[in-house]
């Protein structure tokens, strides 16, 4: 997720707000949180997508049930 | 201030952590492999069809030696071909998108026909077959570059097949 992002970096979700395009969520699949922006929503799915796109090319969809949370703060 | 005092919170509760990568880094992708690994196929077959008995009868001496060399040489073409089957599905699986397959529309059976090209080379010593294998790897590997907006070129390999490598401009 660099350079929005780097490692070592906490941030700071709620879940109250629906997500939105180019919104950084933390969802959660196969028993791991994982860090990405949103790219788009349709219905039931989100598609996201890394900003290191040297590291993270593929294009993935998700459910909104996986979304943890929309983050908020980056501290 | 709220930054310190959310650090200080994470030292008591600590929080779970997120990737930013599904796996380990992508986007290093190369054919290179699975080309080495076909070259390597048609070296294996070569070197067994090159082996010769002592004699018409062989002692049991002369059968152990060409049996143990077949085997060692069967045991790396076969691993090879199994190589060049998993370097091709890394590649097939995380790399290639949906409108590579709509540019290359041959893509998904050139895939098809390498996977069993692959295990025909492992089940027989055939030289043609391996020669083949190593064709349609090198097509592969050419489609490859393109979607990379590379072009490529054909080199010698300097390998004892004396074939050729696909290789990025």
């Amino acid at each position: 997720m660099e350079p929005a992002f780097f490692e070592g970096d906490h941030v700071l979700t709620f879940n109250w707000v629906s997500s939105k395009k180019r919104d950084v969520v933390v969802f959660s699949q196969n028993n791991n949180y994982f860090l990405k922006r949103v790219e788009r929503l349709r219905g039931d799915l989100i598609w996201v997508l890394g900003d290191n796109r040297e590291m993270s090319s593929r294009l993935a969809s998700i459910k909104k049930t996986q979304v943890i949370g929309r983050v908020v703060l980056k501290y | 201030m709220l930054k310190t005092f959310l650090r200080l919170i994470d030292k008591i509760s600590v929080p779970q952590t997120a990737f930013a990568h599904c796996d380990i880094p992508c986007g290093i992708y190369d054919p290179h492999e699975a080309q080495m690994a076909a070259h390597t196929i048609v070296r294996m077959v070569n070197m067994i069809n090159e082996l010769k008995a002592s004699s018409a009868d062989p002692d049991f001496e002369g059968r152990k030696k060409i049996i143990s060399q077949i085997s060692r040489l069967t045991k790396v073409k076969e691993e090879h071909a199994e190589q060049v089957k998993h370097q091709v599905r890394i590649i097939w699986g995380d790399y290639f998108k949906p409108e590579h397959l709509e540019k290359y529309k041959g893509l998904g059976d050139l895939v098809f026909k390498i996977l069993k090209q692959a295990s025909k080379a492992r089940q027989e010593v055939n030289l043609e077959a391996a020669r083949q294998l190593l064709e349609s790897v090198q097509k592969f590997a050419e489609i490859f570059w393109e979607t990379k907006g590379r072009g490529t070129m054909r080199v010698k390999s300097g390998y004892p097949t004396e074939g050729e490598v696909v290789l990025p401009k």
